[in-house]
């Protein structure tokens, strides 16, 4: 991992301005991803997974106010991009998978308009008729049965897995060098889900580029993810491989969020786990670590001090005093 | 995983037979206001110094001597047939009169509906896409003034300005007797008072749903994956944002025939609006029987049609997974 990073994310923070004030919703996220790797973003909801997404692809929500840090892609400044240079590398070198596939196709376009405009917008200057043929093997090849009436079809008329197929297959369409999975199998059934992180498995031979997987799911990044990435509260807790992490988390959330994970291999009758207390209000700002209120760990500096993330480990870095 | 279909033919059936029911409802309630306004057609026709059987015998080839349900049923009769009578003043058969009458009413309806949406939906758009701009404020209270101004008062002021005093439009007329050029030009005047309210109503309304669709989360799948913004605009996001616009179309192509009454008579144009309105001032009802069901069977096709468009645009409305446009408005 001596090489430079694909992505590499200093100091990132976002407020948004709601009714009760600005909410700090990113606090100072660092965070790098090497090349060719599946990285995994884990984290109870609210923690900024998809707002860390969608400031990657510069497609914050209006009430986003200030952004601030510096994500670099490649050798690319993405925050000070230009509009029209950030749009020419979204659907080119950087593509999102959504968490909902119900809502994130448009229902009035068929299945083929939306794969032929992907592949429209990257480009290419081929024909409509070499898109067909491209997207025809594009879904044959997530594992649509009939592709070729497949492209005729609106999303309505598919089941939501078919339609993360298709939100995948027009992922994959872009051959990116990174490729930004925001929990893409949350909004469906527990068979289906098995099925598209299976699918997302496979396609690892497909992408040469990166994935960023993001997922509340420690168990799905552990079977899927190179590396681990923990959130908490706006800000990154512990980077690691996902071995390294497993075997020896060392962030205090990391291990409670572990703790709460049922083991499939336990004895029946475990009562579940959870963390006591509330993740930290996203309104408040806190001087000291932002799990401090929750952890059982925590000491007075704590509470009056940030952590710096620190590499405790080849590969391994945590912020926390105590770790 | 594919849904089955209740299929696009039994959606247009249902369409067509509501258009039915739309239609011999609106006539009968016709028929039964006619027997509710006062002063007999025959008394009004003869004048003061008619005979008693003078009268009845006026009100017999009216056919305004028998009971209302006979002469509903007399007059549905002559629908199916094709046949809506002679005229007893004119002494000219009832179709011809409206035939010869429509055309210039569909040119009028049309071009006013095609107006108020070819300046209303993209004055709309632009709104939508510069949000809280001076040109978005603009169009706000433009669109709220246009609607609020009645189409009579704004036919007075532009014959008034163009016409009058600055001489550069025809004032009344149909031009019948010029080229299609001077037809044309005499359309100007009115399409544009029947057209304005309806520019600002289409404005606003395709503002609200276009700044509502944009953020559709597939609104920023388009963004996601680089798509052109001119291309999410006028393409991904338009075709969803147009279908409250196109409900309106049907309603506004409806309402518009019943508005073209009074530029119409303003502008001294031949049309179903100054057919039906002689035959009221005359009680010659038989013709406003007839203009009236002609304005009821193209409010109903407008509707229809309406209805297909919607069908069209939306493949939910299609499967019957979603209202039709008339449950929208």
């Amino acid at each position: 991992m001596s090489e430079l990073p694909l992505l590499s994310i200093r100091g990132l923070s976002v407020d948004f301005a709601t009714s009760r004030g600005r909410a700090h919703v990113l606090r100072g996220v660092d965070l790098d991803i090497a090349r060719g790797r599946i990285v995994g973003l884990v984290g109870e909801s609210g923690s900024g997974k998809s707002t860390l997404a969608l400031a990657i692809l510069g497609l914050l929500p209006p009430n986003a106010g200030s952004v601030q840090g510096a994500i670099r892609f490649d050798d690319v400044d993405l925050l000070n991009l230009s509009a029209e240079s950030l749009r020419s590398l979204r659907g080119r070198r950087i593509a999102m998978i959504f968490q909902d596939p119900m809502t994130a196709l448009n229902p009035v376009f068929t299945v083929g308009t939306h794969l032929r405009d992907v592949l429209d917008a990257k480009g290419s200057g081929e024909d409509a008729s070499v898109f067909n043929k491209r997207a025809i093997e594009m879904l044959a090849k997530v594992g649509i049965p009939d592709p070729e009436q497949r492209l005729k079809a609106y999303p309505h008329e598919l089941s939501g897995g078919m339609r993360q197929r298709v939100m995948i297959a027009m992922a994959l369409l872009t051959t990116p060098d990174l490729l930004i999975a925001d929990e893409p199998t949350t909004a469906l059934d527990v068979t289906i889900e098995a099925q598209i992180v299976a699918l997302i498995h496979e396609m690892r031979a497909h992408v040469r580029g990166s994935i960023l997987f993001i997922s509340h799911s420690l168990g799905l990044v552990s079977e899927l993810c190179d590396d681990v990435v923990v959130m908490y509260a706006g800000v990154v807790v512990e980077q690691a491989p996902s071995a390294d992490l497993f075997a020896n988390p060392r962030h205090p959330y990391t291990r409670a969020l572990i703790d709460c994970e049922i083991g499939l291999d336990d004895d029946g009758g475990q009562k579940l786990r959870s963390i006591p207390g509330e993740v930290l209000d996203p309104v408040v700002v806190a001087p000291g670590c932002t799990f401090a209120a929750r952890c059982s760990l925590a000491e007075p500096r704590c509470h009056e001090q940030a952590p710096q993330f620190r590499s405790v480990a080849p590969n391994h870095g945590v912020a926390c005093f105590r770790a | 995983m594919t849904r089955v279909e209740p299929g696009p033919w039994r959606y247009f059936a249902s369409r067509v037979v509501t258009a039915a029911f739309i239609v011999v409802g609106a006539i009968t309630l016709l028929f039964v206001l006619t027997q509710l306004v006062r002063g007999n057609p025959a008394e009004v026709l003869l004048g003061p110094r008619a005979t008693a059987e003078a009268v009845a015998e006026f009100a017999r080839r009216m056919g305004l001597d028998l009971p209302v349900h006979e002469r509903l049923l007399r007059f549905f009769g002559q629908v199916i047939r094709g046949d809506f009578g002679v005229d007893i003043i004119s002494g000219r058969p009832i179709l011809d009169m409206v035939l010869e009458v429509l055309p210039f009413t569909l040119a009028l309806t049309f071009s006013a509906i095609g107006l108020a949406f070819l300046i209303g939906v993209p004055l709309g758009c632009f709104a939508a896409t510069h949000p809280n701009g001076v040109g978005d404020r603009i169009a706000a209270v433009l669109s709220v003034g246009l609607i609020s101004m009645p189409s009579f008062v704004v036919s007075i002021y532009l014959l008034l300005v163009f016409s009058i005093w600055l001489q550069w439009l025809p004032v009344l007329g149909t031009g019948g007797s010029g080229g299609i050029l001077d037809q044309l030009t005499r359309l100007v005047l009115p399409t544009s008072a029947l057209a304005i309210g309806w520019i600002g109503y289409v404005a606003r309304l395709t503002r609200s749903s276009m700044v509502e669709t944009l953020a559709e989360p597939y609104i920023r799948t388009s963004r996601a994956y680089g798509l052109p913004e001119s291309k999410i605009i006028y393409k991904y996001a338009l075709k969803n944002a147009c279908l409250p616009t196109l409900a309106v179309l049907g309603l506004g192509t409806g309402r518009l025939f019943g508005e073209a009454v009074f530029a119409e008579v303003i502008f001294a144009r031949p049309g179903l609006g100054t057919l039906i309105y002689t035959g009221i001032s005359t009680r010659n009802y038989p013709v406003v029987q007839a203009g009236v069901f002609a304005i009821v069977l193209l409010y109903a096709m407008a509707n229809l049609a309406t209805d297909m468009a919607y069908a069209w645009v939306d493949p939910r409305i299609r499967a019957g997974l979603r209202g039709t446009a008339a449950e929208r408005r």
